[in-house]
Protein backbone atom coordinates (compact mmCIF):
# COMPACT_ATOMS: atom_id res chain seq x y z
CA UNK A 1 0.00 0.00 0.00
CA UNK A 2 1.21 3.48 -0.74
CA UNK A 3 0.63 4.60 2.83
CA UNK A 4 3.19 2.20 4.29
CA UNK A 5 6.91 2.88 4.26
CA UNK A 6 8.33 2.33 0.78
CA UNK A 7 10.83 -0.28 1.98
CA UNK A 8 8.09 -2.51 3.36
CA UNK A 9 6.01 -2.08 0.23
CA UNK A 10 8.79 -3.45 -1.96
CA UNK A 11 9.72 -6.47 0.07
CA UNK A 12 6.11 -7.61 0.44
CA UNK A 13 4.99 -9.81 -2.41
CA UNK A 14 3.39 -7.75 -5.14
CA UNK A 15 -0.14 -8.83 -5.74
CA UNK A 16 -1.85 -7.06 -8.60
CA UNK A 17 -5.59 -6.69 -8.11
CA UNK A 18 -6.26 -5.36 -11.57
CA UNK A 19 -6.14 -7.82 -14.48
CA UNK A 20 -3.18 -6.89 -16.69
CA UNK A 21 -4.94 -8.28 -19.76
CA UNK A 22 -7.65 -5.66 -19.51
CA UNK A 23 -5.06 -2.92 -18.92
CA UNK A 24 -3.26 -4.01 -22.05
CA UNK A 25 -6.52 -3.87 -24.01
CA UNK A 26 -7.16 -0.30 -22.85
CA UNK A 27 -3.64 0.70 -23.85
CA UNK A 28 -4.16 -0.87 -27.28
CA UNK A 29 -7.16 1.39 -27.93
CA UNK A 30 -4.65 4.11 -28.78
CA UNK A 31 -3.43 3.34 -32.29
CA UNK A 32 -0.24 5.35 -31.75
CA UNK A 33 0.99 2.90 -29.17
CA UNK A 34 3.27 0.32 -30.75
CA UNK A 35 4.72 -2.10 -28.26
CA UNK A 36 4.76 -2.17 -24.51
CA UNK A 37 7.07 -4.53 -22.66
CA UNK A 38 6.08 -6.60 -19.66
CA UNK A 39 7.75 -4.42 -17.06
CA UNK A 40 5.92 -1.38 -18.40
CA UNK A 41 2.61 -3.24 -18.23
CA UNK A 42 3.34 -4.26 -14.67
CA UNK A 43 4.20 -0.70 -13.62
CA UNK A 44 1.21 0.88 -15.31
CA UNK A 45 -1.11 -1.63 -13.68
CA UNK A 46 0.39 -0.99 -10.30
CA UNK A 47 0.37 2.79 -10.75
CA UNK A 48 -3.29 2.54 -11.73
CA UNK A 49 -4.06 0.73 -8.50
CA UNK A 50 -2.32 3.45 -6.53
CA UNK A 51 -4.21 6.10 -8.46
CA UNK A 52 -7.50 4.36 -7.78
CA UNK A 53 -6.73 4.13 -4.07
CA UNK A 54 -5.73 7.77 -4.03
CA UNK A 55 -9.01 8.80 -5.68
CA UNK A 56 -10.99 6.69 -3.23
CA UNK A 57 -9.30 8.11 -0.16
CA UNK A 58 -9.56 11.71 -1.33
CA UNK A 59 -13.22 11.36 -2.29
CA UNK A 60 -13.96 9.78 1.07
CA UNK A 61 -12.27 12.76 2.71
CA UNK A 62 -14.52 15.17 0.83
CA UNK A 63 -17.63 13.17 1.76
CA UNK A 64 -16.54 13.31 5.39
CA UNK A 65 -16.11 17.07 5.20
CA UNK A 66 -19.68 17.38 3.94
CA UNK A 67 -20.83 15.02 6.68
CA UNK A 68 -22.06 12.43 4.22
CA UNK A 69 -21.77 8.67 4.62
CA UNK A 70 -22.02 7.85 0.95
CA UNK A 71 -19.34 8.94 -1.48
CA UNK A 72 -21.04 10.58 -4.42
CA UNK A 73 -19.97 11.95 -7.78
CA UNK A 74 -19.77 15.49 -6.42
CA UNK A 75 -17.27 14.40 -3.78
CA UNK A 76 -15.19 12.76 -6.48
CA UNK A 77 -15.31 15.95 -8.51
CA UNK A 78 -14.04 18.09 -5.63
CA UNK A 79 -11.28 15.57 -4.93
CA UNK A 80 -10.18 15.68 -8.58
CA UNK A 81 -10.22 19.48 -8.62
CA UNK A 82 -7.98 19.68 -5.57
CA UNK A 83 -5.11 17.74 -7.13
CA UNK A 84 -3.71 19.77 -10.03
CA UNK A 85 -2.16 16.95 -12.09
CA UNK A 86 -5.31 14.87 -11.82
CA UNK A 87 -7.54 17.84 -12.53
CA UNK A 88 -5.61 18.68 -15.69
CA UNK A 89 -6.45 15.44 -17.43
CA UNK A 90 -9.59 14.30 -15.68
CA UNK A 91 -11.88 17.20 -14.84
CA UNK A 92 -13.34 17.51 -18.34
CA UNK A 93 -14.09 13.79 -18.48
CA UNK A 94 -16.35 13.82 -15.45
CA UNK A 95 -20.10 13.91 -16.15
CA UNK A 96 -21.65 17.37 -15.80
CA UNK A 97 -23.33 18.18 -12.47
CA UNK A 98 -26.70 18.59 -14.21
CA UNK A 99 -26.49 15.02 -15.48
CA UNK A 100 -25.56 13.60 -12.13
CA UNK A 101 -27.86 10.75 -11.16
CA UNK A 102 -26.78 11.12 -7.56
CA UNK A 103 -28.12 14.67 -7.49
CA UNK A 104 -31.37 13.68 -9.20
CA UNK A 105 -31.88 10.92 -6.67
CA UNK A 106 -31.22 13.33 -3.80
CA UNK A 107 -33.72 15.80 -5.21
CA UNK A 108 -36.35 13.11 -5.68
CA UNK A 109 -35.81 11.88 -2.16
CA UNK A 110 -36.23 15.34 -0.62
CA UNK A 111 -39.33 15.91 -2.72
CA UNK A 112 -40.96 12.71 -1.57
CA UNK A 113 -40.09 13.48 2.04
CA UNK A 114 -41.98 16.77 1.91
CA UNK A 115 -45.22 15.54 0.33
CA UNK A 116 -46.40 12.00 0.91
CA UNK A 117 -48.92 11.41 -1.87
CA UNK A 118 -52.17 9.71 -0.78
CA UNK A 119 -53.49 6.87 -2.96
CA UNK A 120 -56.43 8.94 -4.13
CA UNK A 121 -54.19 11.62 -5.60
CA UNK A 122 -52.46 9.09 -7.79
CA UNK A 123 -55.74 8.16 -9.40
CA UNK A 124 -56.36 11.82 -10.23
CA UNK A 125 -52.87 12.07 -11.74
CA UNK A 126 -53.59 9.03 -13.85
CA UNK A 127 -56.71 10.74 -15.16
CA UNK A 128 -54.56 13.53 -16.63
CA UNK A 129 -51.92 11.22 -18.08
CA UNK A 130 -52.01 10.27 -21.69
CA UNK A 131 -53.12 6.72 -22.33
CA UNK A 132 -50.60 4.85 -24.44
CA UNK B 1 -22.50 -2.76 -24.76
CA UNK B 2 -19.78 -5.45 -24.54
CA UNK B 3 -17.48 -3.13 -26.48
CA UNK B 4 -17.93 -0.37 -23.94
CA UNK B 5 -16.99 -2.66 -21.08
CA UNK B 6 -13.76 -3.61 -22.84
CA UNK B 7 -12.57 -0.03 -22.41
CA UNK B 8 -13.04 -0.25 -18.66
CA UNK B 9 -11.57 -2.25 -15.84
CA UNK B 10 -13.99 -4.70 -14.20
CA UNK B 11 -16.14 -2.84 -11.71
CA UNK B 12 -15.86 -5.72 -9.25
CA UNK B 13 -12.09 -5.21 -8.99
CA UNK B 14 -12.55 -1.45 -8.70
CA UNK B 15 -15.08 -1.88 -5.90
CA UNK B 16 -12.85 -4.35 -4.08
CA UNK B 17 -9.80 -2.08 -4.16
CA UNK B 18 -11.85 0.89 -2.95
CA UNK B 19 -13.52 -1.09 -0.17
CA UNK B 20 -10.21 -2.37 1.06
CA UNK B 21 -8.67 1.06 1.54
CA UNK B 22 -11.75 2.82 2.91
CA UNK B 23 -13.24 2.46 6.41
CA UNK B 24 -15.63 -0.46 6.69
CA UNK B 25 -18.77 1.67 6.99
CA UNK B 26 -17.93 3.75 3.90
CA UNK B 27 -20.46 3.61 1.07
CA UNK B 28 -19.92 4.52 -2.55
CA UNK B 29 -22.78 5.44 -4.85
CA UNK B 30 -23.11 3.38 -8.03
CA UNK B 31 -22.60 6.50 -10.10
CA UNK B 32 -19.41 7.41 -8.25
CA UNK B 33 -18.03 3.89 -8.67
CA UNK B 34 -18.81 3.89 -12.40
CA UNK B 35 -17.19 7.30 -12.75
CA UNK B 36 -14.07 6.08 -10.95
CA UNK B 37 -14.07 3.17 -13.38
CA UNK B 38 -13.90 5.65 -16.27
CA UNK B 39 -11.29 7.77 -14.49
CA UNK B 40 -8.82 4.93 -14.16
CA UNK B 41 -9.13 4.07 -17.85
CA UNK B 42 -8.37 7.71 -18.61
CA UNK B 43 -5.35 7.48 -16.34
CA UNK B 44 -4.02 4.41 -18.13
CA UNK B 45 -4.47 6.00 -21.57
CA UNK B 46 -3.02 9.30 -20.45
CA UNK B 47 0.18 7.94 -18.90
CA UNK B 48 0.76 5.39 -21.67
CA UNK B 49 0.28 8.03 -24.34
CA UNK B 50 2.86 10.29 -22.73
CA UNK B 51 5.34 7.41 -22.42
CA UNK B 52 4.69 6.41 -26.01
CA UNK B 53 5.30 9.96 -27.31
CA UNK B 54 8.70 9.93 -25.63
CA UNK B 55 9.54 6.66 -27.39
CA UNK B 56 8.51 8.07 -30.77
CA UNK B 57 10.69 11.12 -30.25
CA UNK B 58 13.63 8.92 -29.39
CA UNK B 59 12.96 6.55 -32.29
CA UNK B 60 12.24 3.60 -30.03
CA UNK B 61 9.44 1.16 -30.74
CA UNK B 62 8.88 -0.33 -27.33
CA UNK B 63 7.64 1.43 -24.22
CA UNK B 64 9.58 0.18 -21.22
CA UNK B 65 9.40 0.64 -17.46
CA UNK B 66 11.64 3.71 -17.42
CA UNK B 67 9.30 5.43 -19.85
CA UNK B 68 6.34 4.78 -17.57
CA UNK B 69 8.22 6.17 -14.55
CA UNK B 70 9.25 9.19 -16.56
CA UNK B 71 5.68 9.78 -17.77
CA UNK B 72 4.32 9.57 -14.22
CA UNK B 73 6.85 12.10 -13.03
CA UNK B 74 6.30 14.45 -15.98
CA UNK B 75 2.55 14.40 -15.51
CA UNK B 76 2.91 15.39 -11.86
CA UNK B 77 2.51 12.01 -10.18
CA UNK B 78 5.92 12.22 -8.51
CA UNK B 79 5.11 10.01 -5.58
CA UNK B 80 3.88 7.25 -7.90
CA UNK B 81 7.00 7.70 -10.00
CA UNK B 82 9.29 7.21 -6.98
CA UNK B 83 7.49 4.07 -5.88
CA UNK B 84 7.46 2.67 -9.42
CA UNK B 85 11.18 3.29 -9.89
CA UNK B 86 11.90 1.14 -6.88
CA UNK B 87 9.55 -1.59 -8.12
CA UNK B 88 11.24 -1.39 -11.49
CA UNK B 89 14.65 -2.00 -9.96
CA UNK B 90 13.32 -4.98 -8.06
CA UNK B 91 11.47 -6.26 -11.12
CA UNK B 92 14.65 -6.17 -13.20
CA UNK B 93 16.64 -7.77 -10.43
CA UNK B 94 14.07 -10.55 -10.25
CA UNK B 95 14.14 -11.03 -14.01
CA UNK B 96 17.93 -11.11 -14.00
CA UNK B 97 17.99 -13.74 -11.31
CA UNK B 98 15.43 -15.79 -13.15
CA UNK B 99 17.51 -15.61 -16.34
CA UNK B 100 20.62 -16.65 -14.43
CA UNK B 101 18.73 -19.49 -12.83
CA UNK B 102 17.67 -20.75 -16.23
CA UNK B 103 21.24 -20.73 -17.50
CA UNK B 104 22.85 -22.45 -14.53
CA UNK B 105 20.82 -25.29 -13.10
CA UNK B 106 22.41 -25.59 -9.66
CA UNK B 107 19.97 -25.99 -6.76
CA UNK B 108 21.92 -23.43 -4.72
CA UNK B 109 20.96 -20.59 -7.02
CA UNK B 110 17.41 -21.80 -7.14
CA UNK B 111 17.32 -21.49 -3.36
CA UNK B 112 18.54 -17.93 -3.59
CA UNK B 113 15.78 -16.93 -5.94
CA UNK B 114 12.99 -18.44 -3.86
CA UNK B 115 14.15 -16.63 -0.73
CA UNK B 116 13.84 -13.33 -2.58
CA UNK B 117 11.19 -11.27 -0.85
CA UNK B 118 9.81 -9.93 -4.10
CA UNK B 119 7.31 -12.63 -4.96
CA UNK B 120 6.17 -11.41 -8.34
CA UNK B 121 3.07 -12.77 -9.99
CA UNK B 122 3.93 -14.56 -13.27
CA UNK B 123 2.90 -11.57 -15.33
CA UNK B 124 6.02 -11.66 -17.50
CA UNK B 125 5.64 -15.24 -18.69
CA UNK B 126 1.90 -14.97 -19.23
CA UNK B 127 2.37 -11.92 -21.40
CA UNK B 128 4.61 -13.66 -23.94
CA UNK B 129 1.60 -14.85 -25.90
CA UNK B 130 0.30 -11.35 -26.54
CA UNK B 131 1.25 -9.49 -29.70
CA UNK B 132 2.18 -6.11 -28.35
CA UNK B 133 4.48 -7.19 -25.57
CA UNK B 134 8.16 -7.85 -25.79
CA UNK B 135 9.95 -9.75 -23.07
CA UNK B 136 12.72 -8.04 -21.18
CA UNK B 137 13.35 -4.35 -20.70
CA UNK B 138 16.29 -2.51 -22.14
CA UNK B 139 19.21 -2.01 -19.86
CA UNK B 140 19.30 1.70 -20.59
CA UNK B 141 20.25 4.11 -17.84
CA UNK B 142 17.52 5.85 -15.91
CA UNK B 143 16.10 8.71 -17.95
CA UNK B 144 15.21 11.80 -16.00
Amino acid sequence: MAEQEPENAITESVQLEIPTGRVKRIMKLDKDINKVNSEALFLITHATELFLQSLAVKSAGVALEKKRKTIKLEHLRVAVKRHQPTSDFLLDSLPMPAQSLDQQKDRAKSRSNKKPVPVGARRIDAFFQKFT
Amino acid sequence: MVEEQDKLLPIANIGRIMKRILPRNAKISKEAKETVQECVSEFISFVTSEASDKCHKENRKTVNGDDICWALSTLGFDNFSDIMLRYLQKFREFERQKAEQNKASSSEERGEVTSNGFGLQPVASASLEFGILEKGGSSSAKQK
